[in-house]
């Protein structure tokens, strides 16, 4: 870097001249260069993401104790008060959890076997390993949805494994990794829609598979969605959604058997559709109140077996 | 300039910026003051032409590595060269035309400054991404949001670029950059 001294003329026809010389080249091969790249696509620099994640390793150190100071300055809203109460509410989320994930493949199952009438393949090798990983930045000027965690491809991290919150809410899934650190873009601030299903609450009566939603972010940290239009089975009485109803994820085709069944939040508000009256739109928050603001993830990496070929030695 | 002690402050300021923006922006909104435009216009204000472009561009790349942009519809994040780095060198160039018509040592002027290189940073931004979608619409941006948040940031960024002035101008003498008197179009 070529530094004059301070007695160099500020004005842009002597900064220009000041670039005539070879350093000033070099400057401008440096922004053209960098020109460049910005305009190939995204396929053609992917090699670029090699250094974010060396550079983000770099910064991690000091970004992980402001990270901390701006969660401890303006938490995420979850009151961490009664943490016994906490754990004990974890635990049964979590039996609540597997129980209707459970009872969701089940379902799924059924249905399979019902239309095929044959042998189906089921891959049963999936299992699912946990990292509680803390949060070391989020946010920037161009999103405010991405969060770094620290931990990368070295703990398995991979594009697609979920990242939840206390009580099993879904926080989002991984959409970049590194070796150290992975990028976890929130629910509430993706432009990707989430099916879900607004859970009965006494699943034996009425409609015991709840209602399909389809749910949108709206940017203020809730999601918004038409349900669909059920009736009660042997009548015509139509199911409506409750504000408070927990509403959780099945979206199988598009998120990982991990992540079915997650808490996507709870029925905030119900108002009537605008061009169908007959039907709801539903707004829900999280029951984490700013997913963006969490301090740790529970991230849920997908495991599978690699079939080997090699027999036992 | 001390190029060891600008890039360790530089680093210090672009973890400001990955930890503590979020702490500070208004609520729902990406509307939150940048730490490391504040630091790319000091740098500006005090360092000879040449190394103030210099250290813009390299601070501009470093937030460029580190901060990636969401995917298209979900989609794997990317890191994209090239938006900031462009950014912070206009940025940068505007100081350096300004500087010799305001008083650098009053605490406002750099929250004056700051604010415009927010404004000229965030236009930028969001020209430059309007560009790119026009070329290859890969990431999930959107150049008009960016741009109307972008100029409700330049305003919180001016008010915090003030306030960091009270801590950034007795560290200029450990950056290498002199603080005496100035004349005539920015010669000292």
């Amino acid at each position: 870097m070529r530094a004059p001294g301070h007695g160099a003329c500020a004005r842009p026809r002597c900064i220009l001249m000041t670039f005539q010389s070879s350093p000033g080249r070099s400057f401008f091969l440096a922004l053209f260069t960098a020109a460049t790249l910005f305009v190939l696509p995204a396929g053609v620099t992917g090699w670029l993401s090699w250094f974010g994640g060396l550079a983000r390793t770099v910064v991690a150190p000091i970004s992980q104790p402001m990270s901390t100071l701006g969660r401890w300055l303006k938490p995420s809203g979850v009151d961490l008060s009664h943490e016994r109460i906490g754990a004990v509410e974890e635990e049964r989320e979590q039996f609540r959890t597997l129980y209707l994930r459970e009872s969701d493949e089940n379902r799924r199952l059924r249905g399979l076997l019902e239309e095929l009438r044959t042998l189906s393949v089921i891959d049963g090798t999936q299992r699912t390993r946990q990292i509680v990983a803390p949060v070391v930045a989020s946010g920037s000027d161009l999103a405010t949805g991405l969060l770094v965690v620290r931990a990368g491809t070295k703990l398995g991290v991979a594009v697609g494994d979920i990242a939840a919150g206390t009580g099993l809410q879904l926080i989002g899934r991984v959409v970049s990794t590194d070796f150290l650190t992975s990028t976890v873009e929130t629910i509430t601030q993706s432009d990707r829609h989430l099916l879900g299903v607004v859970m009965p609450d006494n699943p034996r009566a009425g409609d015991p598979e709840g209602l399909p939603c389809r749910l949108e972010p709206t940017g203020d940290g809730t999601l918004r969605g038409p349900v669909e239009d059920r009736r009660v089975l042997m009548s015509e009485t139509p199911i409506e959604p409750k504000v408070g109803q927990a509403v959780r994820l099945r979206d199988p085709d598009r998120w990982p058997r991990a992540a079915q069944m997650l808490v996507i939040g709870i029925i905030e508000s119900i108002e009537p559709a605008p061009n169908q009256p007959l039907r709801k739109i539903i707004t829900v928050r999280p029951t984490i109140p700013d997913l963006a603001r969490v301090q740790t993830v529970l991230l849920r990496i997908s495991e599978r077996d690699e079939p080997s070929s090699e027999g036992p030695p | 300039m001390n190029v060891v002690a600008v890039a360790i402050v530089a680093w210090v300021f672009i973890g400001l910026d990955a930890g503590l923006r979020d702490a500070f922006a208004l609520g729902d909104t990406n509307i939150a003051p940048s730490f490391v435009i504040a630091f790319v216009t000091f740098v500006a204000m005090y360092a000879a032409p040449p190394a103030a472009l210099w250290a813009a561009l390299l601070i501009g790349l470093a937030t460029d590595l580190v901060f990636q942009v969401p995917g298209l519809d979900g989609g794997r994040a990317l890191t994209v060269v090239g938006p900031r780095l462009i950014a912070a060198v206009v940025g940068a160039w505007l100081v350096l035309t300004l500087r010799g018509l305001v008083i650098r040592r009053n605490p406002l002027t750099l929250g004056f400054l700051a604010g415009l290189v927010s404004l000229v940073w965030c236009s930028a931004l969001a020209g430059l991404f309007a560009l790119r979608h026009a070329v290859s619409s890969d990431t999930g941006l959107i150049p008009s949001r960016l741009l109307v948040e972008g100029l409700a940031s330049s305003l919180y960024t001016a008010t915090v670029a003030a306030l960091l002035a009270l801590v950034l101008m007795p560290l200029a003498t450990f950056l290498g950059f002199s603080t005496g008197p100035q004349g005539r179009l920015g010669r000292r």
